[in-house]
């Protein structure tokens, strides 16, 4: 599934949030959404998968105009793991997992062997098979996630949106979900804040700042500029103390 | 200095009112009403009427100049009065625009020094009204009819209480002749039914409010069940101890009444009601299978003649006639 | 073990709740019965078993029992009884669905047609044409007034409750309570205007819940309404759960949220009109229910939803009982009674789960 956005910008209550964007994430990779805070990453996830309406700008998927599609249609092409989490009624592990069905179903639809199956498979996927009848409020930041990304596949979508998985992991966890989904192997596009993450796991990143995305890539001029910091590599770190040392 | 002259004359002005609590033993009228001693120096003169029943009680006294101030009541319409009493009624200023008195101040601000009603409802502080308390001590004693003093006494209220106010009224305004003339009426009248439907078959009345469910009517206690019981019927709700209430329609269907009676008020505070035929048609279906609905017998009462009075004792007359038409031939 | 062990081993788990979830069911439909034959054979008038059951066969089957009762006693029981416990049924299940699916619309726990103000804005349209008069709202039926004032409610509560063409939950809530309040105010005004005794008491008696004006021609608006609405509410537990997870994920899961709200808030405030017109406005029922079905069977409103329908037929049924025959001959007001039993009960269950 190859994910373009062309020149697409949002408004919020008259405020343009996303001035222009332009991004393409190819099949099979791991695009990183960066920038700093309020620069309208979470905005553009949510373009994408719909809960916003684009002011101006095209978002195609394999070529088909987002658009056209209904909603449900939508739904079988793009997961979210947004950062939300069900938290006013007590569902077990098994009823979220069986939400990602959702798109499958109509109305009248029953829930189906294949559809537990599915499920199944997707807990197992994320290692989470020993807590399928646990409460999803008692669960840990990591198992939530891991609980969220199982949703996310049993979904069936060949497109992965993740609106800063790692927030409120500790590092172990944030890493073991960075594995987990570039594992996946879906074509993926996940906002993050910590630049380190990206660097390691992307195959591309894109930076945003202020409503634009103005790189595709990670130099430290580009980081120095967006995030008013000097970025240096380990090597370059040791180097110049010992220079300054001497 | 003006503005201190001003603050003195309100303060007098105030101090006038306490005058009213003073010694007891000096009053040459005293009666007993509601469990309080009523006195006067004198026969009230500037009298406030409740609901109807007070104001027709106090004109079949003769009463007419003392009364300052009515509330309203044109239920229904100007049949809605006894012969004679709808020129007294125009003639009085109207203080209120519904059944009940006026609110506290405008009520305190009357000035009156008699005040008739019957129940306790115009005299509820939950509802703004003054209280009993608070006219007796601006001056104005409190006169309830029927001995409606609470909800355990209204139970037990009889239709002999009508004497014991007319008696009692004569004493206040000094015309114990005229309540002796008319009790003495009312009490031949009431004879005479009871001559009458002797010996006859007690008719099955249920006396209703209307309603499909639950319905509202008149159990075993309480003034209309014995005016039921006076004018030859039988009410068929009796076993239940209560006055005016509500009734499933389970047992309105099993009561299986010969006869209703609906309590009529076309317009209800200003507002249109339920008329009567409407009342009955309901009950009716609700106790289709009895004789009152095959035969479709049914007399509308007053709301005033359910309210203690001596219009009581006219509705036992009619209610008579309706039940027992061969004792009035 | 493999991955296909371990998904069977899945499916077996999974299939074992559905089965508890069964019983359940099953149980709440014995009670539905049973009550339901409860409410046909007891009353304020003994009419025997034999009687009631003789009158009712005779009447699905017409000369399969020889008549050996009175005319009353089958009015009693096939006039009164049997159209009052259906439409026990009905408004049970009606409040109960329409407080589970309120509950996830606005992801509140606390959510009832009651909280939404919609109760109230029924009560309002009703209690006008009570006291008013038919004529001056230009000759509207009890239930029409019913349910424009819940439309009204549910419209004023969803334009005062949105920003920017998104509904927000929170704003929702708040909104919902101060028009309760709002409408309530007025048609308190309303009844005290009328003054005193019995046209205000009777309104009273009836705004607490009533079954009492129970008849076999006042049901079918009741059943087409609340039965087309429960059913189609039922059948919309997926959407339903995405949105209880929260709005973007519904939207994800492929739920178009501001048009399943609004046909949800409308589809929801049809039947509580219907209800408030035919039995006064009941509380309680709405809010608990759904948390009782919701300790028995978890969240999910595949299951939240019928086993909601079945607990509230069958405990608005009880409690119309208890209404009937507590007091008899004289009638409580329904709000009295689910209050009176279902708290405890309520707690009792919140006690057990924790």
């Amino acid at each position: 599934m190859r994910l373009v956005l062309d020149g697409v910008a949002v408004t919020i209550d008259g405020t343009p949030i996303v001035r222009e964007a332009d991004l393409i994430v190819e099949p099979g990779s791991f695009a990183a959404l960066v920038g700093p805070n309020g620069c309208g990453k979470s905005t553009l996830l949510r373009t994408i998968y719909r809960a916003l309406r684009p002011a101006a700008g095209l978002i195609s998927l394999n070529d088909e105009d987002l658009r056209k599609l209904k909603h449900r249609e939508t739904a079988r092409r793009i997961a979210v793991v947004a950062q939300e989490y069900p938290a006013e009624l007590d569902f077990t592990v098994e009823d979220v997992v069986l939400m990602g069905r959702t798109p499958h179903k109509r109305p009248l639809s029953r829930t189906t062997g294949e559809d537990l199956q599915r499920c199944a498979e997707a807990l197992e996927r994320v290692s989470a098979t020993g807590l399928a009848r646990r409460s999803f409020v008692t669960l840990s930041g990591g198992e939530k996630q891991r609980v969220l990304i199982a949703r996310a596949l049993a979904q069936e979508s060949s497109l992965l949106l993740l609106d800063e998985p790692t927030n409120h992991l500790d590092i172990r966890h944030q890493l073991d979900v960075l594995h987990l989904v570039r594992d996946l192997g879906l074509t993926t596009l996940a906002a993050l804040h910590d630049l380190n993450h990206a660097l390691e796991f992307a195959d591309r990143i894109y930076v945003m700042d202020t409503g634009r995305v103005v790189a595709d890539e990670l130099t430290p001029e580009v980081i120095a500029r967006v995030f008013g910091v000097r970025a240096v590599s380990r090597t370059q770190y040791v180097f110049e103390r010992l220079k300054e040392e001497t | 200095m003006r503005r201190l002259l001003v603050l003195a004359l309100l303060l007098t002005a105030c101090g006038q009112t306490t005058p009213a609590a003073a010694p007891v033993e000096q009053k040459a009228i005293t009666v007993q009403n509601c469990g309080r001693t009523l006195t006067f120096d004198q026969p009230p003169a500037k009298v406030v009427t409740g609901y109807q029943p007070s104001l027709e009680t106090l004109l079949a006294l003769g009463l007419q100049d003392k009364i300052v101030g009515r509330t309203a009541f044109e239920e229904n319409g100007p049949d809605g009065f006894l012969p004679g009493q709808k020129a007294f009624y125009d003639a009085i200023p109207q203080i209120s625009e519904t059944i009940m008195l006026p609110q506290k101040e405008v009520m305190l601000a009357q000035g009156a020094d008699f005040v008739i009603d019957n129940g306790q409802s115009s005299f509820d502080p939950a509802g703004g009204y003054a209280t009993v308390d608070e006219l007796q001590t601006a001056g104005a004693p409190v006169f309830v009819l029927g001995n409606w003093c609470s909800p355990e006494e209204t139970l037990k209220s009889t239709v002999e209480q009508t004497f014991i106010d007319l008696r009692n009224l004569g004493i206040v305004f000094g015309v114990q002749d005229r309540a002796e003339k008319l009790i003495a009426d009312l009490q031949a009248q009431l004879a005479d039914v009871e001559k009458r439907v002797a010996g006859r078959p007690k008719v099955k009345v249920l006396a209703t409010d209307g309603g499909t469910g639950p319905v509202t009517a008149y159990g075993g206690a309480g003034l209309m069940n014995q005016m039921i019981a006076k004018a030859g019927g039988e009410n068929v709700l009796a076993a239940t101890q209560a006055d005016y209430s509500e009734f499933s329609v389970e047992q309105v269907a099993a009561a299986n009444p010969e006869a209703l009676l609906v309590i009529d008020y076309v317009v209800y505070d200003g507002k249109a009601a339920p008329t009567a035929d409407k009342k009955a048609a309901d009950v009716l279906g609700v106790a289709k299978n009895s004789p009152a609905a095959t035969e479709k017998r049914v007399l509308p009462i007053p709301a005033a003649a359910a309210h203690p009075g001596y219009r009581n004792i006219l509705a036992i007359v009619e209610m008579a006639k309706f039940l027992h038409p061969d004792a009035f031939v | 073990m493999t991955v296909a062990q371990k998904a069977a081993s899945q499916r077996v788990s999974v299939f074992r709740r559905r089965s508890t979830f069964g019983l359940v069911l099953g149980l709440l439909a014995a009670a539905v019965v049973f009550s339901t034959w409860l409410a046909v054979s007891i009353g304020a008038v003994q009419v025997g078993l034999a009687e009631c059951w003789g009158i009712v066969a005779n009447r699905l089957f017409p000369g399969s029992v020889t008549p050996f009762w009175t005319p009353v006693q089958e009015q009693i029981v096939w006039d009164f009884r049997l159209p009052r416990a259906l439409l026990a049924l009905l408004v049970g299940a009606g409040l109960s669905v329409v407080g589970a699916v309120l509950q996830a619309l606005v992801r509140n726990p606390l959510a009832d047609p009651f909280l939404l103000g919609i109760s109230s804005g029924a009560s309002l349209g009703a209690v006008a044409v009570f006291v008013l008069g038919a004529s001056a709202l230009g000759g509207l039926s009890l239930s029409a007034a019913a349910f424009g004032g819940a439309l009204l409610a549910l419209v004023l509560v969803y334009v005062l409750a949105q920003r920017g063409g998104r509904l927000i939950p929170s704003r929702l809530v708040l909104a919902g309570v101060a028009l309760h309040f709002l409408f309530q105010a007025i048609y308190s005004y309303i009844l005290q205007q009328a003054q005193s005794g019995r046209a205000a008491q009777q309104v009273l008696f009836w705004l607490l819940g009533s079954l009492g004006g129970a008849r076999w021609e006042m049901l079918p608006i009741p059943a087409i309404v609340l039965g087309a609405g429960v059913a189609y509410l039922l059948v919309q537990h997926r959407p339903l759960n995405a949105l209880a997870a929260g709005e973007d994920t519904a939207t994800s899961l492929g739920v178009n949220v501001g048009a399943f709200r609004l046909q949800m808030f409308v589809l929801t405030s049809l039947p509580v009109g219907v209800m408030v017109a035919t039995s006064g406005a009941i509380a309680f029922v709405g809010l608990m229910v759904p948390h009782a079905a919701r300790l028995l069977v978890g969240a999910d409103h595949r299951r939240v939803l019928p086993v909601s329908a079945l607990l509230g037929a069958a405990f608005l049924q009880l409690v119309d009982i208890a209404a009937r025959t507590v007091d008899a001959p004289q009638e409580l007001a329904l709000t009295i009674v689910t209050a009176v039993f279902g708290a405890p009960f309520f707690l009792w269950l919140l006690r057990r789960r924790a």
